[in-house]
């Protein structure tokens, strides 16, 4: 038998390999391991919710309403601090800087 | 035993009892399913019980369109196909993570796998095939695993990866070619200096 004719009849072999095989078994025990596992994952709801926000399906949209927030809050303090441009008259001006002098002491009647 | 509808039925209805049935009926062969493709007999063993925590968890969601073992078999197949995405993940950023001090309990894989229940004779040749297997893509080597190894048949196959049986029989057809052509390789390789 030439090699070539050897390698085909051991692919053969090999994809027939499982052909008639047992089943394996698990370890013993296997519900008493689910039972215990169990019992972990439904003891505390704090670790459920921990393991919640630590994926990402919470923490990729978390993380871009906080950015949101952060860009709202600076765009909306720019245009709140902006100064306020009013007219205001000569009259009111020389009002606000008191630019009338005190007449307390009359020079003509003394 | 129960049958797969009344033991539903009574896990649906809050009975512990039927939940232990269902593990003594069923975990063979899931056990059996998750082992041909992870290849580890523990990462087996962690898949089986997590596939009957989430069965037990999830009962209600099982509306009873398709069999039991069929859905039981569609999430063995989902965990393990997740399960070897995270190894791989884990082996890949495995340096990073050891620069930033995080150390994961990484076993090693075994270089090569003896599944527990082929025949001693056939050792040998199996292992060139599990190796073979691991290079297929995914839907050739679950289709391939569920009909040889498992021994469903190509109806129930289809009915488990969600497809026609024509898609099944395309599938198995060029998973056969790819095996065997790296079969081939492996033991050109292997009687290279003969």
């Amino acid at each position: 038998m030439n090699k070539d004719e050897h390698i085909k009849r051991l692919i053969e072999a090999s994809i027939n390999s499982t052909d008639g095989m047992n089943r394996a078994t698990p370890k013993p025990f296997l519900l008493t391991r689910i039972s215990a596992k169990l019992n972990t994952a439904a003891g505390s709801s704090w670790e459920r919710i921990a393991a919640f926000i630590g994926k990402p399906v919470f923490l990729i949209p978390a993380f871009c309403f906080i950015i949101l927030i952060n860009f709202f809050v600076i765009f909306n303090n720019n245009t709140a601090t902006a100064p306020v441009l009013t007219e205001q008259s000569s009259a009111t001006t020389a009002d606000d800087f008191s630019n009338t002098t005190a007449t307390f002491y009359d020079t003509e009647n003394p | 035993m129960n049958q797969p509808e009344t033991l539903v039925q009574k896990l649906l209805n809050g009975d512990q009892a039927s939940f232990a049935e269902l593990v003594e009926q069923y975990q063979d062969m899931l056990y059996n399913t998750a082992l041909s493709i992870v290849q580890n007999n523990s990462d087996a063993d962690d898949i089986t019980q997590e596939v009957f925590i989430q069965v037990y968890l999830s009962i209600s969601s099982f509306k009873g369109e398709s069999k039991l073992s069929t859905w039981l078999y569609q999430i063995t197949i989902s965990k393990a196909l997740d399960h070897e995405k995270k190894k791989k993940r884990n082996k890949r950023y495995g340096f990073i993570k050891s620069l930033f001090g995080i150390s994961e309990t990484t076993e090693a894989l075994p270089v090569e796998f003896n599944h527990p229940g082929i025949q001693l004779e056939k050792k040998e040749s199996s292992n060139a095939l599990f190796k073979a297997l691991k290079k297929l893509p995914d839907n050739q080597r679950i289709a391939f695993t569920l009909h040889k190894i498992e021994g469903q048949s190509n109806l129930e196959v289809a009915a488990i990866m969600n497809m026609n049986v024509t898609a099944v029989e395309s599938l198995m057809s060029r998973a056969k070619v790819n095996l065997k052509n790296t079969l081939q390789d492996y033991y050109n390789e292997k009687f290279k200096d003969q």
